[in-house]
């Protein structure tokens, strides 16, 4: 049976500007959602509310019909990867994964070209290996869903390319929300898009609504990315 | 429905993460306890008071400017399943049983 997550009359203001207004969301276990936006239209103010820190004007997110109030305190139910590092610098790699339950062993023989050293600091990796173990952890941690603020930034495109077949295999388990402005990548791995627009969010069916949204620029067009994803 | 064992895994790992976010900050926090015992040591008992409510209202201080410039850390804490009002009452905790024991015995 698949969870659910549904949010819906989100409300968020900042000030007199209407940030989100009305929204309704779903995600499901098993199902990569996409979404989209221009910078500014509140993608991550969005997975904040989502996630339960940031408390908007209304809200009502339920998970299989039941309210819940702050999602992140409900053990093994949401984890969320912030667009900026958030791992505390200082922390040693092999203690992350305790932290989370993970077990590095199985990391490292997946991915030695990220982290080669467990007794290395977090600081001490590259920026793109900090995403990397980041995006890992929160993928892998238990729980239904995760949400993920541009997991691909800082990623080099051998990586980007792991990095979705990665999302693609914690999706089997998860419900996972995922936003980026790589947006080839988000297209190509999502199997639901959202795309918020003027602080609406709309569901996005075929390449023409994408194109006549505005998103993306005139002399791209998503139906290359829309076919090879189908 | 979590067992017993579960349950008590999960409160020494919330233990154990918000001694980790104390560490993050321990140093002002120790500092100013060392002041405050320096204080109550050179001028005697009449400042109980002053001492005990500068301790008290520097650490609540200490705490919310940590939460202000390591925003970005928090969401690491929030995935483990930490509250900020969690961290910031344990941190205070755990302060004070350094800062009342030390004061007790130097009285």
């Amino acid at each position: 049976m698949r969870d659910t997550l549904e949010a819906d009359s989100i409300v968020f203001e900042v000030g007199r500007r209407r940030i989100l207004s009305d929204i309704y969301i779903k995600i499901e276990t098993g199902r990569i959602t996409g979404l989209l936006g221009r910078n500014g239209q509140g993608k991550s103010t969005l997975m904040k509310i989502l996630f339960g820190t940031l408390t908007p004007m209304t809200k009502s997110i339920r998970v299989n019909g039941h309210y819940i109030h702050k999602p992140y305190l409900e053990r093994g139910l949401i984890s969320y990867l912030p667009q900026f590092n958030c791992v505390p610098a200082d922390r040693k790699i092999i203690d992350l994964f305790k932290d989370f339950e993970l077990d590095y062993d199985v990391f490292v023989s997946r991915f030695s070209h990220i982290a080669s050293g467990s007794n290395l600091k977090f600081r001490q990796l590259s920026g793109g290996s900090r995403r990397f173990i980041e995006t890992y952890l929160l993928l892998f941690t238990p729980g239904s869903f995760a949400l993920l603020d541009e997991p691909f930034s800082h990623l080099s495109p051998v990586i980007i390319q792991e990095m979705s077949l990665l999302i693609r295999e914690a999706s089997k388990q998860k419900g996972i929300l995922i936003t980026d402005h790589y947006y080839e990548e988000t297209l190509r791995i999502s199997d639901q898009l959202y795309i918020l627009q003027n602080g609406k969010i709309k569901p996005v069916q075929s390449s023409e609504e994408l194109d006549a949204s505005g998103y993306l620029p005139l002399s791209c067009s998503s139906i290359t990315v829309f076919k090879s994803s189908s | 429905m979590l067992t017993f064992k579960h349950q008590m895994h999960n409160y020494f790992k919330k233990i154990h993460f918000i001694g980790r976010f104390f560490q993050s900050l321990c140093i002002p926090l120790l500092i100013c306890s060392f002041f405050c015992c320096f204080t109550f040591w050179i001028y005697g008992a009449v400042t109980i008071p002053v001492v005990c409510w500068f301790k008290i209202i520097s650490t609540i201080i200490f705490i919310l400017y940590s939460f202000n410039y390591q925003q970005q850390q928090l969401y690491y804490y929030y995935n483990l399943g930490a509250s900020k009002l969690q961290l910031g009452a344990g941190v205070f905790i755990l302060d004070m049983l350094i800062f009342i024991p030390t004061l007790l015995f130097l009285l």
